[in-house]
């Protein structure tokens, strides 16, 4: 197999194995690995390219620990947070589209840093339980910004049970029209 | 003196402030969230107030909350995966609540 192959390999197994993590080792997570993390998130895309997006990596012990008091989805002894924010200001001069986008550009950011956590054995989960106006509060954010999403980090302490499959609402696949039974 | 400086072991206070917080911050997302998301902040905050049992000098240890929490904590994502499964076990610590509250109340052999 060659390096590029076992590099696909490995890509999937990822994307596969990734799960929704809930309980952490203590073991603080290295500054180089949080600092991949957060590389990965900005590597993620934004609309129209404009710079509307930013983190805010949290792992003082202490701002973590206010930071998952107002989050109540905050599940588990995670060692670090990432906050996923839009500058609003910078949003809107793009447009309503650029305003929209926000939304699903932090959302690419979250999936980055998630799969960039798992590749590096951590544990990761999304949080968007929270209260926006006590996060804004612990963090100093300021009001012309506005919290996307909350990604909480660390080692994970157990394997975390594949989830059970509901049951599906309907056809999530189409070929090419919507309707048309993929083969 | 803040939480922080603070020297006591016993950390009672401190663990009620968060609980009242973690309750706050629970109603309020209860508005926009998923309905069983309601019940499901209200079984890990049972969860919370059974380790401030277990995280104080001060409180009577309580064997049956401790008991309690540790099918909480089992249970409680469940709601995510089986709601049916989510509201037996919740059924579930009723029951033995209720046995508890009449043991506890003297009731236990009474019969009407």
């Amino acid at each position: 197999m060659s390096e590029n192959e076992k590099g696909v390999d490995f890509f999937f197994e990822v994307i596969k194995k990734r799960r929704s993590c809930r309980h952490f080792d203590s073991k603080p997570v290295p500054k180089e690995i949080l600092n991949k993390i957060v590389y990965s998130a900005h590597r993620a895309p934004t609309g129209g390219n404009i710079p509307y997006r930013f983190v805010i990596l949290v792992d003082d012990p202490t701002q973590l620990k206010l930071l998952k008091m107002v989050s109540q989805g905050f599940q588990g002894e995670a060692n670090a947070a990432l906050v996923i924010c839009t500058n609003v200001r910078i949003a809107e001069e793009g447009g309503k589209i650029a305003d929209d986008s926000s939304h699903i550009d932090a959302g690419a950011a979250a999936e980055n840093a998630v799969l960039a956590a798992y590749a590096m054995g951590l544990g990761a989960s999304f949080v968007k339980s929270y209260s926006e106006a006590a996060v804004r509060g612990v963090l100093n954010i300021p009001d012309y910004c506005r919290t996307e999403i909350i990604v909480s980090l660390g080692f994970p302490s157990r394997n975390e049970p594949p989830p059970i499959k509901k049951g599906k609402a309907g056809k999530i696949t189409y070929a090419n029209f919507y309707g048309n039974e993929k083969k | 003196m803040t939480y922080k400086d603070s020297e006591k072991t016993d950390r009672l206070e401190e663990n009620l402030f968060e609980l009242a917080l973690f309750l706050l911050t629970s109603a309020r997302g209860c508005l926009d969230e998923p309905r069983i998301y309601g019940s499901f902040r209200l079984m890990d905050a049972l969860s919370k107030l059974c380790d401030v049992y277990s995280k104080s000098n001060r409180l009577e240890s309580d064997n049956f909350l401790a008991q309690i929490k540790e099918q909480v904590d089992r249970d409680k994502y469940k709601n995510i995966q089986s709601q049916e499964e989510f509201i037996k076990s919740m059924d579930d610590l009723l029951v033995k609540f209720t046995q508890e509250l009449k043991r506890r109340y003297g009731t236990s052999s009474n019969t009407t």
